[in-house]
């Protein structure tokens, strides 16, 4: 009986020794590309043809960050991401709560069709409106603005900020709107004072989701903007690695430049984050 | 009398609070859908007066153009790499984690953070690493003395696909994990309990009590998955524009390049209503078995 005890724990052991073993594997082979990115703007442009893990002849991090921010006009692109993504979001997330309360609490005729009429949004891939909205954006003045882009991905954002924030509010209490209303709220009240300080915690999931998809999105500005001097952080770093293509630290910094701001957000809003993304599938 | 005035002036605030979605998603989705099927049925270059209207033509030549089918299949490739690749060691992954293993949020952290990037950077790094000359696969073929098999991954017609997928599911693996993961923190811990009593291994609980609890979780995956693939553009575009010889060439791309650096706007847009439509019935599909099971 001991004996078996002892072998049980061994054999314990033994499968979590395995498992950390594969576990740090996979973690290897997720990080070394990033690795790969930061040991390459580390060290200078002659230095990069041994190979990303050859011992660097001199240590040029802050060099090659200084040079990239400079000839890569990152700090404009970071701007441009900004001016896109910031009304973005306030759209989404306005238009998103107003529909969500209205699709959750208030009776009308015809709200579960028009309901399932914004919800099949989310199944259409934007390539299905890509070339037509190219033609319409130009007729209507709004091509190769800011603006095309911030209503394209706002439109395409909306049928899940909708359908998140009517699931979010169904589960809140019709009582809360009920007692309001006795209190002699209106509707529009009722939503204003009672149920919008309930929104934060769906807010900070759908800002941080739509975010996102705003921040990284390529092929939507890639289409409707073509001033350099507007292009949002993707795309700026796309045509700067075709420019630079040769020199490899330069690239790899503008790289961190793109990621760095992502992943420290990410380590400190961690929780959020991917309850923010996963709802953005898992809920569909 | 006075509740029915009632009843009718909150429908109307109804209204005019999904008044604003309704208009923007009108005009920049439904809109522009309708324009594309009627563009699909015209041959029209972007820049001439008139389309001209050429009924189904464009489609009988998508049909018989052999890149569309080609880049189906590369899709279709994509979406079974994808699966093997990215759903199942995240669905293995995320059972180890499961077993609150010390560090495992450090794990998931790293396990999820490249999906955190515009595709852009992925696609720079991954670039990198099939450079023939100082590319990180190939320098290790060489320093472990298997120089001959180096090669240009992707600008070689076999390999280049799957060095696209590979460098698609990297980014994807541990977003898969995440969604499993919160799946199986919700699994009733009695029935591990009960199984590891009837003397069950771990593959025998992993096949027979952890797949069967999630599989609803595990088929949204995969829908999501396979619909997720369709839509992959950047990634090739910045990879390879489809190459060599289409051999990465993927519906999206090939609408874009059809349309946008060819001009021929109304097969450009026949197509994107093909992939739409492809898109469209795998959801309903997905969702028709979906009600089925519940």
């Amino acid at each position: 009986m001991r004996n078996l005890f002892t072998k049980m724990k061994g054999s314990g052991i033994l499968i979590k020794t395995l498992l950390y073993c594969v576990l740090i594997m996979v973690a290897v082979y997720t990080l070394i590309p990033l690795v790969t990115i930061g040991m390459t703007a580390a060290r200078s442009k002659r230095d990069v043809f041994r190979g990303p893990f050859s011992f660097p002849s001199e240590f040029r991090l802050f060099q090659n960050f200084i040079d990239a921010w400079t000839v890569g006009h990152f700090g404009l692109y970071i701007k441009n991401s900004v001016i896109i993504t910031f009304p973005t979001v306030l759209l989404v997330v306005s238009l998103a709560t107003l529909g969500g309360y209205a699709f959750a609490k208030i009776s009308f005729r015809g709200r579960s069709p028009l309901f399932y009429y914004l919800l099949v949004g989310m199944m259409i891939p934007f390539q299905a409106v890509m070339i037509p909205l190219y033609f319409q954006l130009r007729d209507m003045h709004l091509l190769g603005t800011y603006w095309s882009v911030i209503l394209t991905i706002g439109a395409f954002g909306l049928p899940f900020g909708i359908f998140m924030m009517r699931a979010f509010f169904r589960a809140l209490p019709m009582e809360l709107v009920d007692a309001a209303k006795i209190d002699g709220c209106s509707e529009i009240q009722a939503f204003w004072h009672v149920m919008m300080p309930l929104a934060y915690p769906a807010w900070i999931c759908l800002i941080i989701f739509q975010s996102m998809w705003t921040w990284n999105n390529f092929l939507i500005p890639l289409l409707y903007i073509h001033e350099e001097s507007m292009r949002p952080l993707p795309l700026g770093l796309m045509f700067y690695q075709a420019r630079y293509t040769t020199n490899f630290s330069l690239v790899a910094t503008g790289n961190i430049i793109t990621i760095l701001p992502l992943i420290i957000l990410f380590i400190v809003l961690q929780r959020h984050f991917i309850s923010g993304i996963t709802m953005g599938a898992l809920k569909q | 009398m006075s509740k029915k005035h009632s009843v009718s002036r909150s429908s109307l605030t109804g209204y005019i609070m999904i008044l604003p979605a309704l208009v923007l998603y009108g005009v920049f989705v439904t809109y522009p859908i309708v324009q594309s099927i009627i563009l699909s049925f015209h041959r029209w270059d972007g820049a001439a007066k008139v389309k001209q209207f050429v009924g189904g033509a464009n489609y009988l030549q998508a049909l018989k153009d052999p890149v569309v089918s080609l880049a189906l299949m590369n899709n279709v490739a994509w979406a079974v790499g994808h699966i093997l690749l990215a759903v199942l060691p995240g669905l293995i992954i995320a059972v180890v984690l499961a077993r609150k293993l010390p560090g495992r949020v450090t794990f998931q952290t790293i396990f999820f953070l490249p999906r955190l990037f515009p595709m852009v950077v992925v696609s720079i790094v991954w670039v990198w690493i099939y450079n023939p000359v100082f590319g990180l696969i190939n320098n290790t073929l060489r320093a472990a003395g298997l120089g001959s098999f180096t090669r240009g991954w992707l600008g070689d017609s076999q390999f280049a696909l799957w060095a696209t997928i590979i460098a698609g599911s990297w980014t994807y693996f541990g977003f898969c994990m995440v969604l499993f993961l919160a799946a199986l923190q919700n699994v009733d811990q009695t029935l591990y309990d009960a199984a590891r009593i009837d003397g069950a291994n771990a593959v025998q609980i992993f096949i027979h009590v952890t797949v069967p609890q999630i599989r609803p979780v595990i088929t949204l995956v995969i829908a999501y998955t396979v619909i997720d693939v369709f839509k992959v553009f950047d990634l090739i575009y910045i990879m390879t524009r489809g190459g060599p010889g289409n051999k990465t060439q993927l519906l999206a791309t090939y609408t874009y390049r059809r349309a946008f650096r060819e001009n021929y706007v109304g097969y450009g847009a026949c197509i994107a209503v093909l992939l739409t439509i492809l898109v469209l019935a795998i959801s309903v599909v997905f969702i028709h078995y979906r009600e089925r099971k519940v």
